[in-house]
């Protein structure tokens, strides 16, 4: 009789321990986004709260994977930037292990992203992938949103299109923008994030 | 320049498009470098051999050169088809890390076909199963057969699971071989052909691409031999592993959902890991998938929140050897 219970709660008690001390990421959709600062390809700091009461997109980036030159050379990525360019606040997130081969300095990165006429506020750096980690950023691309009060949103895939073939893709992050701004309930919060590993250091 | 006969000469058509430190640690100036080297030892080639064949005319005694300006055409003939056959293969920062080839096993006329995809990596370079794991495409193919003839879609075998700070793949590394059965139709088929499409990774990805071919002319005995290999590291039916999934509870926490299924039977202990196939109405955390003490446990998000039932679909990994095993996951509201 009692056994039953025991069970549930020896496991609820081992999941929040294993929650605690595991690493499981503290950003969790419908919840608020921890702070944190990065300095970005400018060379200034920027803060989370820098943009309270504004929409934040996150979209992790390594312009030697082969799956955001795709997105960015179809336009994927650039449409999304630009047709949200006035309403929210785009920073792209650069996990990159700085003694991977993949790694790129700040000049080489903001010529690389021009020539693909990407539009958004800044890169930040996050050499030590801190900021990575903590979203459980898995894939480059993989895309975050942010809403007005700090809280997360739409985490995974910019689209569900992972070879860049399909001619009926689902921009997910279009609809979850438009859903936002338009005052509506994101429909699709999380989805499958494609593309390469995210370079983080070991 | 020395004029050399040009049956020796080979065309390596190099990469035009920088791709700035796919594979290589080079600068961009010293990739440049590289390219033109081979761009310019391309047409130094071409140039020797028009210069030879001009030689050769020059020397012929008769001085009408008709049979040599046929031969000239075939020269070029022969030209453009070792370009067609090069530009196939994958020469992403001119190495190839990844070669693709055919392989046919030989059945009596009128039978379905058992062909594989063999590739060949350069070492710790990976390719992907079907399920790739948190990043990663797998190898796609289209094949071109004669009217009439249908392929079926790819089996892959069994892979290995490549984990790298907390994220998962699940791929092959040195040598694989994808398998399909292609049935035949009733025009007669002279030669396989088929375009194929991977992604191929080390510490960095490349996207590579090649046009393979194989005459029916050169099926051959070694092949079919491979063939029965590469059968034998395909996953294995369910029925061979002896293995019962309890019914799978499930807790949720936010968005994330946590399976725990009790796996009884003679064979559950020797069960070591669970690789999930794809699936287009839940993803897995692949990180978080163990079994202990005969406990599989795995987190998981969905995809279409409407899912009120999933059907779980991978391998239960036992001694390196797969087997196929589905079950169903309810989702109540808790």
């Amino acid at each position: 009789m009692l056994k039953k219970p025991l069970t549930v709660i020896v496991t609820v008690v081992a999941m929040a321990v294993f929650a605690a001390f595991s690493g499981v990421p503290e950003v969790e959709i419908g919840k608020p986004v921890p702070e944190f600062s990065l300095k970005g390809i400018d060379g200034k700091t920027y803060s989370l709260a820098d943009f309270k009461g504004r929409v934040v997109v996150l979209e992790w980036t390594n312009p030697n994977c082969p799956f955001v030159q795709r997105v960015y050379e179809q336009g994927v990525m650039t449409t999304v930037q630009k047709k949200y360019a006035d309403n929210v606040v785009w920073l792209t997130v650069n996990s990159t292990d700085p003694d991977h081969q993949d790694f790129e300095s700040p000049e080489s990165l903001a010529r690389t992203y021009k020539d693909w006429s990407a539009t958004f506020a800044t890169m930040l750096m996050d050499p030590e992938g801190k900021v990575g980690k903590m979203f459980d950023a898995k894939t480059t691309p993989h895309m975050f949103i942010i809403d007005k009060d700090s809280k997360l949103v739409y985490a995974g895939g910019i689209d569900d299109d992972p070879r860049g073939s399909k001619s009926d893709k689902m921009n997910y992050v279009d609809q979850a923008l438009s859903e936002l701004l338009g005052g509506k309930a994101v429909r699709i919060s999380t989805s499958r994030p494609y593309g390469c590993s995210v370079k983080y250091s070991s | 320049m020395t004029l050399k006969p040009p049956l020796g000469f080979t065309v390596n058509w190099p990469v035009m498009v920088y791709r700035p430190t796919l594979c290589s640690r080079q600068t961009k100036e010293e990739w440049f470098k590289e390219r033109d080297l081979k761009l310019k030892n391309l047409n130094d080639g071409f140039v020797n051999a028009r210069a030879y064949m001009g030689g050769v005319i020059g020397r012929n005694p008769n001085g009408s050169g008709g049979v040599l300006l046929n031969m000239n055409h075939a020269w070029k003939a022969a030209f453009l088809l070792l370009i067609s056959m090069s530009a196939g293969a994958q020469t992403v920062d001119g190495t190839s890390v990844a070669t693709p080839e055919l392989l046919v096993a030989r059945g009596e006329r009128g039978d379905p076909i058992t062909v594989g995809i063999r590739f060949a990596l350069e070492p710790d370079w990976y390719l992907y199963w079907k399920n790739t794991g948190d990043s990663g495409l797998p190898v796609e193919v289209r094949w071109e057969l004669p009217e009439g003839w249908t392929a079926s879609p790819l089996r892959f075998p069994v892979p290995q699971k490549f984990v790298h700070d907390n994220l998962v793949s699940y791929g092959y590394k040195k040598e694989v071989i994808f398998l399909s059965t292609i049935t035949p139709g009733r025009v007669p088929l002279t030669t396989l052909k088929a375009e194929l499409d991977w992604l191929v990774c080390k510490e960095s990805c490349i996207r590579g691409s090649a046009r393979v071919a194989l005459p029916v002319s050169r099926w051959d005995k070694n092949m079919q031999e491979a063939l029965v290999r590469s059968l034998a590291l395909l996953p294995r039916p369910s029925k061979d592993l002896q293995v019962v999934v309890g019914n799978p509870r499930v807790q949720k926490s936010g968005v994330t959902w946590e399976a725990i299924l009790e796996l009884t039977g003679p064979d559950a202990p020797r069960v070591t890991d669970f690789y999930p196939e794809p699936s287009d109405r839940f993803f897995v955390d692949y990180s978080s998938i163990e079994i202990e003490n005969g406990i599989l446990r795995f987190r998981f998000e969905l995809q279409k929140t409407d899912s009120r039932t999933l059907n779980v679909s991978g391998l239960f990994i036992a001694n390196s050897k797969g087997y196929e095993h589905i079950f169903p996951i309810h989702l109540s509201s808790l």
